[in-house]
């Protein structure tokens, strides 16, 4: 029997049952001869030999098969093995190694996690090994990273959907190009706009947010100082998170910039020409026919500025916004590990870009709008 | 002779070292309609776009309405929207369903209130025969529909004359006659309409006048039997017995 016939992925017989099946079998092998543990429910001879058994039976069955592909090359396809009844008999084995690799996982690996939450609630001190290291940390500084966490999706909301009102008006700026009809000073004043803007987006594209971040603080603090204000006068109005969120909305705003003029270029010449030959001024065109076009096909792009956004609010650590990263610093800084507490926080910001992914894919599709995946960093 | 609507004198446009347009004369009456034809890469978009301005001509003058749109102190809006252009991509616009297409230019250049406009879209699009369409989405109509649409959005700025760019050159050669029907009535009714074209037929049986565009010159022209009868022009001649023949294949 053709093994790609009728029926669906359970009912039918399908090639590779031996390869799949003995991978399968083997990586549950690989957990059931680690150590048990106190909450395991597969232990005792009768429950682990059996699911042992049952592994370790199909994984010779596969070896039988193969060593028949081997010797009998070409003319494999037809010997007892690949026909029925043995193909069922093959197929329905499979499904046991799946059940009893999902029981040992759910053995090994989600009671083995929730033991291990367990002791490290009651340890008193930072424990030894690795994983057990990070839900201890992670579970003691569960405050700090939740402020965080909560503190650096605030930073990336607000800041780049600042951005985007921004970028609207800068956008504009940027795409003044003076006409030959103009008056000499609707032409100043186009040239001047068109210059600001680029000059703009060159500086803020040519330097590292990080830098960006401490301008911005110091400058606002120093501007404040000047009307006579005390240290925590200023920390209260010029906060680390004002201060940061002026810097991702006004880095953001360069980014999106070109994201919107990209939008705008994109959109076919004859929609201006048509408004243009019926009368609308370039004004009226712009905003009423071209830019409307142009920001709903920017909305993947500007969704995937809140991912990087996400992600590169993370240099705001440096001057003391306490996002996610200014909390695992501080973490670390608490239980004097540090590998271990980094990998926690690259697990929750890639659990952050993921989720905001998902959402935005969802929104795309109602809007219907192209997506793309987790982008890269500005 | 009727009111003249249109001069063009003396038109020339280049595009870097490419002179496209050399030296253009061509008036258009009141009601006149007027078919442009001539080769491939002859000029003849190019003097359409010219003529309300998409492209900015090099020298010359363009009379329209007692002003000459060559002079840079114009209001250019004020004139385009007597000025109703068709063109062969229909360029409706996309973010809009059709009656707001037809619509937004009456409302946003000339104030009318949205009832008014609204009314006028209706009338419009019931004379292009597309009432049951008012609310579709203007992406998904076929080719045919959306150069009628694109005809009832020109006229519901009331223009003075129609300029139309192989408006059924997009199109399937099954439904370019529903265009032309429109066009047809449209010059029936008295519209005045520049066209470029390459539909021998309709510029037989509609036009007034048969302009024959050649390398950026005009070359010829004259009342349609004159141009498809007794072409003077060797070059006329040429590119109409090559076009027949093309026809014939
Ligand atoms: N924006 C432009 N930039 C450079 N060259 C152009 C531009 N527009 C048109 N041309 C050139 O000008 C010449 C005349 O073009 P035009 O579109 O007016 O011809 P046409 O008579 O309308 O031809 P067709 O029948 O193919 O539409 C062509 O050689 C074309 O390549
Ligand atoms: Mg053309």
């Amino acid at each position: 029997m053709n093994p790609s016939a009728k029926g669906n992925f359970i009912t039918r017989n399908h090639p590779y049952v031996f390869l799949g099946g003995s991978l399968i079998a083997l990586l549950g092998l690989s957990l059931l001869y680690g150590e048990a543990h106190p909450l395991s429910f597969l232990t005792g001879n009768a429950p682990e030999l059996l699911c042992r058994l049952i592994l370790w039976a199909f994984l010779a069955l596969s070896a039988v098969a193969l060593v028949f592909k081997l010797f009998r090359g070409k003319s494999y396809r037809t010997c007892f093995l690949c026909r029925e009844p043995m193909l069922t008999v093959s197929r329905l084995a499979s499904y046991l190694v799946v059940l009893v690799c999902v029981l040992v996982f759910a053995d090994r690996g989600i009671m083995q996690l929730i033991y291990t939450v367990q002791v490290c609630m009651e340890a008193k001190s930072n424990p030894q090994g690795f994983v057990p290291s990070m839900i201890y940390m992670s579970l003691k500084g569960k405050d700090m990273l939740l402020t965080g966490i909560w503190t650096t999706v605030r930073i990336a909301l607000l800041g780049t959907a600042i951005a985007f009102v921004l970028a609207i008006l800068m956008v504009f700026l940027r795409i003044q190009e003076p006409d030959k009809r103009d008056n000499d000073f609707v032409k100043a004043l186009k040239w001047t706009a068109n210059r600001f803007a680029r000059f703009y987006i060159f500086v803020i594209r040519g330097t590292p947010m990080m830098v960006q971040a401490l301008i911005f603080y110091y400058f606002g603090f120093n501007l404040f100082k000047r009307t006579g204000m005390t240290v925590t006068e200023i920390n209260s109005v010029w906060s680390f998170f004002i201060s940061g969120l002026c810097t991702v909305s006004l880095n953001s705003t360069a980014y999106l910039t070109e994201v919107l003029r990209g939008g705008i270029q994109a959109i076919d010449r004859g929609q201006t020409e048509a408004a243009r030959s019926l009368g609308m001024s370039n004004w009226q065109s712009m905003i009423k026919v071209v830019f409307p076009q142009a920001v709903k096909n920017s909305i993947p792009a500007i969704g995937n500025e809140f991912i990087i956004n996400i992600k590169d609010s993370s240099v705001l650590s440096v001057i003391g916004v306490m996002d996610l990263m200014y909390a695992t610093k501080s973490v670390s800084g608490i239980y004097f590990r540090s590998l271990e507490i980094y990998c926690v926080a690259a697990l929750l910001y890639l659990i952050l870009t993921w989720l905001s992914s998902l959402l935005l894919r969802y929104l795309g599709k109602k809007l219907d709008t192209p997506v793309k995946g987790i982008p890269s960093s500005n | 002779m009727d009111e003249c609507v249109l001069k063009i004198e003396q038109l020339e446009k280049s595009f870097g070292s490419l002179e496209v347009l050399k030296g253009i004369d061509l008036e258009i009456h009141k009601g006149e309609v007027v078919c442009i034809i001539g080769a491939s890469g002859s000029g003849k978009s190019t003097l359409l776009r010219c003529i309300n301005l998409l492209e900015e001509a090099d020298a010359g003058h363009i009379w329209f309405d007692g002003q000459d749109l060559m002079d840079l102190s114009v209001d250019l809006n004020a004139l385009r929207q007597k000025i109703g252009m068709v063109f062969q991509s229909f360029n409706l616009f996309n973010n809009k369903n059709v009656i707001d297409n037809c619509t937004l230019a009456p409302m946003t250049v000339r104030k009318v209130p949205r009832a008014q406009a609204e009314e006028a879209a209706v009338r419009n699009l019931t004379t292009v025969g597309l009432k049951d369409f008012i609310y579709a989405d203007s992406t998904r109509l076929s080719g045919g529909q959306k150069q009628r649409v694109a005809i009832a959005r020109a006229l519901c700025m009331e223009p003075e004359i129609m300029l139309f760019d192989e408006p059924t050159s997009a199109l399937d050669p099954e439904i370019v006659g529903e265009v032309l029907d429109v066009m047809k009535d449209l010059a029936a009714q008295g519209m005045t309409m520049v066209v470029v074209t390459h539909e021998m037929a309709f510029a037989k049986e509609v036009s007034d006048r048969v302009v024959f565009m050649d390398q950026g010159v005009i070359l010829e022209q004259g009342s349609p039997r004159e141009i498809f009868g007794s072409p003077k022009n060797d070059r006329t001649r040429e590119f109409l017995s090559r076009y027949l023949e093309d026809k014939q294949q």
